[in-house]
C-alpha cells in the first residue's frame, strides 16, 4: 500500500487532486500517515494529498463499497504474501479494522462524472498505474 | 454539470455516472467538500484496512 501511494504521489498528482479515504478513526489513521506512510515516502511528496476519515462508511457504501467475501479477502495473493513475511520472519500485521471492508479507486472529473471506477478483487487488486494516467491525461 | 442531490446512490457508480458526495473530515484539520469547483479531476483512494 505504501509502494501504491508513492507512486500516485509521484505520477498522478501533477495531473489530479488526490483524496485517499480510510474508514479508521481519525487518531489512527493520523498514527498511520505518520508512520507507515511517511516511513517510507518523503512526507512533502504529499503536502497536496487531503487524507479523509470515513469512519461511519457513508462514503465507502455510497460508493457501492460493501464487505467482501473472506475467501477473497484471503485468496491465493494474500496468502502468498504473508507466507513471505513469515518466512522472512517479518511480523505480521495487527489488524484493528473490518478486513473485509472493500476498497476502490474512482476519478472524478471536474464536471462531477464518474470517470474511472475500480474495486479490487480482493485485497492486493489495485487498478494499473496505466489505466489510471490514461484517464487522467 | 451533476446535481447534487441526484447522487443517493448505494451501487458502484459507472462511468459516467454523477460522482456521489463528499463531506468529510481531513487530517489537516479541515472539511473536504467534493465535487469540487477546482477544475481538475480527483482521484478517491478509498483504503481496506490499515496494516
Amino acid at each position: 500500500m505504501v509502494q501504491l501511494h508513492h507512486a500516485l504521489q509521484a505520477q498522478v498528482s501533477p495531473l489530479a487532486q488526490v483524496c485517499v479515504l480510510s474508514f479508521a478513526p481519525l487518531p489512527q489513521y493520523q498514527a498511520w500517515v505518520d508512520g507507515a506512510l511517511f516511513a517510507h515516502a518523503e512526507p512533502s511528496l504529499f503536502a497536496d494529498t487531503h487524507f479523509l476519515s470515513d469512519e461511519s462508511l457513508q462514503v465507502y457504501h455510497a460508493y457501492g463499497l460493501g464487505r467482501n467475501a473472506w475467501w477473497r479477502v484471503y485468496g491465493p495473493r494474500i496468502v502468498w504474501h504473508y507466507a513471505k513475511r513469515y518466512v522472512q520472519r517479518q511480523q505480521l500485521p495487527k489488524v484493528r479494522q473490518d478486513v473485509l471492508q472493500r476498497g476502490g479507486d474512482f476519478v472524478i472529473g471536474a464536471d462531477g462524472r464518474v470517470r474511472f471506477a475500480y474495486v479490487g478483487k480482493d485485497q492486493a487488486d489495485r487498478p494499473p498505474m496505466d489505466r489510471l494516467l490514461a484517464v487522467l491525461d | 454539470m451533476c446535481h447534487p442531490f441526484m447522487t443517493r446512490i448505494s451501487a458502484i457508480p459507472k462511468v459516467g455516472d454523477c460522482a456521489p458526495d463528499i463531506d468529510l473530515p481531513s487530517l489537516a484539520g479541515t472539511r473536504i467538500r467534493l465535487p469540487s469547483a477546482t477544475g481538475q479531476p480527483t482521484l478517491l483512494v478509498f483504503m481496506r484496512h490499515l496494516a
